[in-house]
């Protein structure tokens, strides 16, 4: 390097001392070069060795995996569940085909299985949205499924938005064409869009569908649909209709045998609609959002439905600006001779009137025999809730949530009510307030819970007051699950041992709090 | 109480409403007044029987499920908080649990396996599967030649 540093020219004998040099560090990298060759070789020979050893083992130990053992019947139980809604949206293939490329096995049951590539979810873009690579791609995949199927009773859940804007109508939409097609085969149906007027679906109105059993729409904003009520025409086998934000405009003389309705109680036609349905045996109710007038739902005579066995009303709101409640408003419309089941929910934060009233006077009025009763984030008191457990002397399931502000509901004077051996200031009389009660679950919202009047309120259902208990005909309570706020604090001493020790003699106990994995009980 | 005898002998006892949630265990008691001698189960071990035994408990008293689904509704995998908290916590032996609910006929328990394992499922892509359920990608040329025309739309985007 000095050398080469001079700058100088070499001559004599050391010219050739370098030119020797060179020639055997010439012959050595020579050397070296093949030995590396060599040792690459032999890399890449055990390389391959390594893999495939590692292709050998994973087949051993999927020889070994336990889904391999599985029967063919189990697996196709799997699948169907997987493919509820194979989802086609959003350059997906849907969970079907993914199914049949993982393994030969599972091929071979995905093909042989019409139903998995039955249920579809599908994107209607806007037509001034339509992207031509994207739709035609879900209109291939969806036609590949629709082959599959072999003809199987269809679910299709359509979501998006329609072709609003279009003169021609959604039919023009290449998969929509290929699905009317088959209308033959739709059993359930279900729309979640933000609107769906008729003037631009004019395919829907000549559909035949002899299966369809259940359509569901849920819309963003109240629309009036008039297309719902033209499908229906069509479809003698509908059981069920589930709406969400959507005023339903038919023809009254419909002759639908329908068992099932979800219909808002604040939509303009809310009486008209649910008293069509003779032998509806569960209604759901909810409301539109926003919020909307529905003054005209103050009726003199409120509606009988003779086999409507389970009521279940979720408001997600209430309307602020009413003297009244869409609860008190909807209890007071209906009355329900062979109601079993009341689940009462409420979403709103605000601080509207108690329905306790027309809760009563409902229950009066339809001399129903309640067997479950759920209270939900219901603004009612403590002792106005003993009162309608009075009016509910068969039940057996009691959930009671407390509202999320005032949790007036589970206080120790309602958990003494519930006891055996002490009464409380609400629950004077002898007996047990609900002799059949065999569920209990209580759903707190605050901290500070008294865990042990509920201890005490549980264990003395619990049987281990043993003849005296059985002399009066009280059912054992056999489920009880007890859900603290999770601000609750840590539980002191032993406070819930009695209940771990009902556990032996036949109950189930949960104690935990909410949203969190830990069992107290 | 009654006796059930693991595959690996190890004993379990229970009651009878807690083991009448398996069809095949309640059929099996009708024969059975005598409740001395155990009943081997020779397709369970005991670490899966005592999660079956568990999940029974807690589930004891409940309505038994109806055989056939209410065919009205779309099918969706709903699970209740508690079902999640047990299949989810036992995912290790998920496989041995239905297999055991299976045999022994215990229908929410199958359904609950069943619908946690194919929750697991949806979301995921092929490569993904094989790796969670340790499959071996066995399908010929021929298949795979097929599947990749199959999935050439989706692929293309």
């Amino acid at each position: 390097m000095a050398m080469l540093r001079k700058g100088v020219a070499i001559c004599g004998p050391i010219l050739s001392n370098v030119s020797q040099t060179l020639k055997e560090a010439k012959a050595d990298m020579q050397d070296y070069k093949l030995q590396l060759e060599r040792l690459e070789g032999r890399s890449r020979f055990e390389c391959t060795r390594y893999e495939r050893l590692k292709v050998y083992t994973s087949g051993l130990a999927s020889l070994l995996s336990l889904v391999r053992r599985l029967p063919v019947e189990l697996l196709m139980r799997i699948f169907a569940l997987a493919c509820a809604e194979n989802d086609l949206r959003y350059h997906s293939c849907g969970t079907a085909l993914v199914i049949a490329s993982v393994c030969s096995r599972w091929r071979g049951v995905a093909l042989n299985c019409p139903e998995l590539w039955s249920q579809l979810t599908l994107d209607l873009t806007a037509e001034y949205q339509y992207d031509e690579r994207y739709d035609s791609v879900m209109t291939e995949v969806a036609i590949l499924y629709l082959k599959q199927s072999s003809h199987h009773p269809l679910s299709l859940m359509f979501e998006g938005s329609p072709w609003t804007y279009s003169m021609e109508g959604c039919g023009n939409h290449p998969v929509l064409k290929k699905l009317c097609d088959e209308s033959m085969q739709w059993k359930h149906v279900s729309f979640s869009m933000p609107e769906f007027r008729v003037e631009e679906f004019p395919a829907w109105m000549d559909l035949q569908l002899p299966m369809l059993e259940s359509l569901t729409m849920r819309l963003d904003k109240e629309e009036d649909s008039m297309t719902l009520g033209f499908m229906v025409q069509n479809a003698p086998n509908l059981r069920l209709i589930w709406t969400s934000n959507v005023y339903l405009v038919w023809d009254d003389m419909l002759a639908v045998d329908l068992h099932e309705l979800q219909y808002d109680l604040n939509v303009r036609n809310f009486y008209d609609v649910v008293s069509q349905f003779s032998n509806l045996r569960r209604l759901h109710v909810g409301n539109l959002l926003p919020p909307s007038v529905w003054n005209s739902l103050k009726v003199s005579i409120p509606v009988e439905l003779l086999n409507v066995e389970e009521l279940l009303v979720d408001f997600k709101v209430s309307d602020i600006t009413a003297s009244n409640n869409y609860l008190c408003c909807l209890l007071s419309l209906l009355t329900l001779p062979k109601l079993q089941v009341l689940l009462l929910k409420e979403g709103s934060e605000q601080d509207e009137r108690a329905a306790f009233g027309e809760m009563a006077n409902f229950l009066i009025q339809s001399q129903c025999s309640l067997e479950v009763l759920t209270i939900g984030n219901i603004k009612m008191l403590d002792e106005e809730t003993v009162v309608i457990l009075r009016l509910a002397p068969n039940l057996r399931e009691l959930t009671v949530e407390d509202h999320r502000h005032r949790g007036n509901i589970i206080t120790v004077a309602f958990l003494h009510s519930l006891h055996a051996s002490r009464r409380s200031s609400i629950q004077t009389s002898g007996s047990f307030l609900v002799q059949g009660l065999n569920r209990l679950k209580l759903v707190l919202k605050r901290p500070n819970a008294d865990l042990s009047a509920f201890v005490d309120a549980v264990v003395s259902q619990s049987g281990l007051y043993g003849e005296a208990q059985a002399s009066s005909g009280v059912t054992m309570l056999t489920s009880v699950e007890l859900w603290l706020s999770n601000q609750e604090g840590p539980v002191v001493g032993n406070i819930l041992e009695p209940l771990r020790q009902l556990e032996s003699i036949s109950m189930r106990i949960v104690v935990k709090r909410r949203g969190e994995n830990e069992y107290l009980v | 109480m009654f006796t059930l005898l693991s595959e690996d002998g190890i004993s379990f006892q229970a009651e009878r409403d807690v083991l009448e949630r398996s069809v095949l265990l309640k059929n099996m008691l009708e024969d059975v007044q005598d409740s001395s001698n155990s009943i081997p189960l020779p397709n369970v071990a005991s670490a899966v029987l005592e999660k079956v035994l568990h999940f029974c408990e807690h589930h004891r008293g409940d309505p038994l499920p109806v055989p056939e689904e209410d065919e009205t509704r779309m099918r969706k995998i709903v699970i209740e908080d508690w079902d999640y908290d047990f299949i989810s916590a036992n995912c290790d032996i998920v496989f041995e649990i239905i297999m055991a609910a299976n045999y022994l006929d215990i229908k929410d328990l199958l359904d609950l396996g069943c619908k946690y394992v194919a929750s697991l499922i949806k979301g995921k892509s092929t490569e993904q599967i094989r790796e969670l359920f340790h499959i071996v990608n066995d399908l010929t040329p021929e298949e795979e030649e097929k599947i990749k025309k199959e999935n050439q739309w989706a692929e293309a985007v």
